[in-house]
């Protein structure tokens, strides 16, 4: 819990972006913080509306060795991704 | 041409692929100009057909890669092909390629040390391990299933596993098919050919699309845990047929005092079925309390499961039962200790001892009567002897008198007075007589109703019988049984003060062994004696037995103390059944012969005068003196001794003088002398044939019972008179006569 305080996080909002452009960019955000991702302190959470980018960002994330959450909001979804404590792993 | 048209010419040609090159031949001065800017105008096409298809190529390499990544391709409005460059997707991928194949690295390495951990586990899990593929050929096993096994030199991948351990013959309901219905895993205890027992896992793995195609057989060899539980369940049974078959009540509890276990004889004693006393607390089932002491049964548990706790023994407490039944009992309770002397619970065994102490309290009402019988015996004896010279003088005055009447009357009265004397008497010597009753085989039936009769003529009280027609036979006193009846029937009468009906009942029963009744196990019969009188008091049952107890103010007390002794002396019993205001039931139980024998006849008596020389010993004078005379009134010729010596010397002088004794009679007491029973050696030794008569005031001694097994030939209890005489000289004569 307490990592889970202290990670910092990187948000990007790809509303109105579609596949695999929104992949490209998440990916390469995750390329360009690899380091801090891969340590834990920071973590990537991205804003989306485009129901294959749901599909595509997380299995990319996973392959990548990343642990990634998929949650629903109002009108959009939210990918987090990154070194994620139990609790918030999907 | 202009320079202006050549200018514009060449401008068409480079944006249009399609346009005509120049002309240089129709250019004129501009003719090498326009050679230099046709080499310009290819090279320009050349090289944007070389950019489209770098741009084409990329394209259709993102997509791949995309595609690899597992999305879908790019569409071209997405991003325009300047985009595409600067955005630099290829970069991007390459990138996250490089932390993929990291992470598939990692995954690798991670996959390869579980692996060697699966390897590690395989073979040193204490079980054996088969892994087989769909078809159920083994792909993998680890040692220890070689080893149980004993597959070594048979090739076991790729052999069935219905071959290689059920040899061809696989059990119902194997474990695999059950695994494979249920789709999950499944335990089964199974136990196979080499006599061992398995415990079997079964589990199946699934692909993603949840099809089983490998399954995993765990087996572990249970064969000692088998045997161990058998044993176990051996105890159990042993134990529990041990707690059945006891005497005991058994009661076991956990460490809070509620009952786990009871066996058959505490169901019995405390009327609770087993069922639902487990796990009731325990002295809620065992309701019971010390005699005077205020020790509560959790009291007891308290110490019981304290530390170093030993066994605590309580006796003759009260238990009572669900219905209100209360029994006597012993009580032994232990604490059960594990390995670790910590106490777990605790065992009670009790024994119920009511017909122990009904024993006992019977033994020590006997006790009680037979010290005051040894009294009453001493008085009686005494009594006797001032009685025989009395009833022994009336008799003769009343023979020497038979002209005068009015003597006559006034002897009459005197022998009656006498024979109510010799009565009492022979109430007094019938409650302290310890040995045995004189008994014959009497004609029970008639015994009852002759002297219930007797009992109640001239009283406003029925006597209502009913008497089984099998009655088994009994040998008694005659006297001391109807003594008992009749006490019994008067008693009756005085409770129903107006009159009413008796109910005598006589029938058959069996004593079982350990009954209440505080008999010895045997065939009784039995006759209830059943009034509608006021009944007895709760509080004077106990001691209606005892002597000079009366609650009667002319009672002397001795009537049901008799009837007890006479009972007690039968072998048998008595016992009372009363309430205040419902009546009461006294029950007789005689002992019952085992064979049957026929039924005596009784004669008539008369006085038999005889004649011959008889020799009369008594140290009391008056005895002498007055047998003397009735036995010169019957006709015979009598001397007299003091003892047993001088009754030897006689004895031989008469013998050696020729005129020897016909018969002797003796008394067996003789203070400061030799008395019947030494006499009687003594003559046997001189006479074989001597006929010697034994008479005596302590009818309870043994030898007035048992006079043959002392060398007497008959028997005259004190008093006596006449008749008593004359009996017992026919009875002596004609066994000589006989001999």
């Amino acid at each position: 819990m307490e990592k889970a305080l202290e990670q910092k996080v990187i948000d990007i909002d790809m509303r109105g972006q579609v596949c695999p452009a929104c992949l490209l960019v998440a990916m390469d955000k995750m390329n360009k913080n690899r380091d801090v991702l891969k340590s834990g302190a920071v973590k990537l959470c991205i804003k989306t509306d485009n129901r294959e980018a749901i599909t595509t960002i997380p299995t990319t994330a996973k392959n990548m060795g990343y642990n990634v959450k998929v949650s629903k909001k109002d009108s959009f979804y939210k990918i987090c991704v990154g070194i994620l404590s139990q609790e918030s792993k999907s | 041409m202009t320079e202006q048209q050549l200018l514009q010419f060449a401008k068409q040609a480079l944006n249009d692929s399609g346009a005509p090159l120049l002309k240089p031949e129709s250019s004129g001065q501009f003719g090498p100009i326009a050679e230099l800017l046709n080499e310009v105008i290819e090279e320009n096409r050349s090289l944007k057909n070389k950019h489209k298809n770098t741009i084409a190529y990329l394209r259709q390499k993102i997509d791949q890669l995309l595609l690899v990544i597992g999305t879908i391709p790019l569409r071209p409005e997405e991003l325009d092909d300047k985009t595409l460059i600067s955005l630099d997707p290829i970069g991007i991928i390459a990138d996250s390629f490089t932390q993929v194949l990291d992470h598939l690295r990692q995954t690798n390495e991670d996959l390869e040390l579980a692996m060697e951990e699966i390897e590690v586990i395989f073979e040193s899990v204490g079980g054996g391990i088969l892994v087989l593929d769909e078809d159920r050929k083994i792909i993998s096993y680890n040692r220890m299933f070689e080893d149980m096994f004993s597959t070594n030199s048979v090739d076991i991948i790729g052999n069935c596993c219905e071959d290689l351990i059920c040899k061809g013959m696989p059990p119902e309901g194997c474990v695999l098919d059950e695994m494979e219905e249920k789709g999950k895993a499944v335990i089964k205890d199974q136990c196979f050919e080499n006599e061992r027992s398995f415990n079997i896992v079964a589990s199946p793995v699934k692909d993603k699309s949840g099809k089983i195609v490998r399954s995993v057989l765990l087996y572990m060899d249970i064969t000692e845990l088998a045997m161990a539980k058998a044993e176990v369940f051996e105890e159990k049974e042993r134990l529990s047929l041990t707690l059945g078959s006891i005497a005991e009540g058994v009661v076991a509890t956990d460490i809070d005092g509620r009952v786990s276990l009871m066996n058959h004889v505490a169901e019995k004693l405390t009327g609770i079925i087993e069922e639902d006393a487990v796990g009731k607390p325990v002295c809620e089932v065992l309701q019971i309390f010390e005699k005077g002491e205020s020790q509560s049964c959790s009291q007891l548990f308290r110490s019981l499961l304290k530390d170093g706790a030993k066994v605590e023994r309580i006796a003759n407490t009260k238990l009572s039962s669900r219905e209100g039944d209360e029994r006597i009992i012993t009580m032994s309770a232990a604490p059960i200790r594990k390995q670790d002397q910590e106490a777990t619970g605790a065992i009670l065994v009790f024994r119920d001892i009511t017909h122990e102490k009904k024993m006992e309290e019977e033994i020590q009402k006997s006790a009680k009567i037979e010290s005051l019988g040894v009294l009453a015996g001493g008085i009686a004896h005494d009594f006797n002897n001032l009685l025989t010279s009395i009833l022994g003088n009336v008799s003769l005055a009343k023979a020497f008198s038979e002209s005068n009447e009015k003597i006559t009357k006034l002897l009459l009265d005197a022998e009656k007075g006498s024979f109510r004397a010799k009565n009492l008497t022979q109430q007094l010597l019938t409650f302290a007589r310890g040995g045995a009753p004189v008994t014959s085989l009497a004609s029970t039936s008639r015994l009852i109703i002759e002297s219930a009769q007797f009992s109640s003529s001239g009283s406003k009280l029925k006597c209502d019988f009913d008497i089984a027609d099998d009655l088994w036979q009994v040998e008694v006193d005659e006297g001391q049984i109807g003594q008992v009846i009749q006490n019994l029937v008067i008693n009756a009468d005085q409770t129903m003060h107006n009159g009413g009906v008796v109910q005598i009942v006589a029938e058959n029963i069996v004593v079982q062994h350990n009954s209440d009744l505080a008999l010895e196990q045997g065939k009784y019969i039995k006759i209830s004696v059943k009034d509608d009188g006021e009944g007895i008091e709760r509080k004077h049952l106990e001691k209606i037995f005892d002597p000079y107890f009366t609650t009667k103010s002319t009672g002397h007390g001795l009537g049901l103390a008799i009837c007890y002794s006479i009972m007690k002396n039968h072998h048998g019993l008595i016992d009372v059944e009363s309430e205040l205001g419902t009546g009461s039931i006294f029950s007789l139980y005689l002992p019952a012969l085992e064979s049957i024998v026929p039924e005596r006849t009784e004669e008539k008596e008369k006085v038999v005068k005889g004649q011959g020389r008889i020799l009369i010993m008594d140290d009391e004078e008056i005895v002498r003196d007055v047998a003397v005379q009735m036995l010169s009134v019957l006709g015979y010729q009598v001397e007299e001794s003091k003892n047993g010596e001088e009754t030897i010397d006689l004895y031989m002088k008469a013998r050696d003088a020729g005129q020897p004794y016909d018969a002797i009679i003796m008394d067996l007491t003789i203070p400061g002398g030799m008395g019947g029973k030494e006499t009687i050696a003594k003559l046997h030794e001189i006479d074989p044939k001597v006929k010697a008569i034994v008479s005596s005031g302590y009818a309870n001694d043994p030898i007035m019972a048992e006079y043959e097994k002392y060398g007497f030939m008959g028997v005259v209890p004190k008093p006596y008179g006449v008749q008593e005489l004359s009996n017992i000289m026919q009875k002596v004569f004609s066994i000589g006569l006989m001999n």
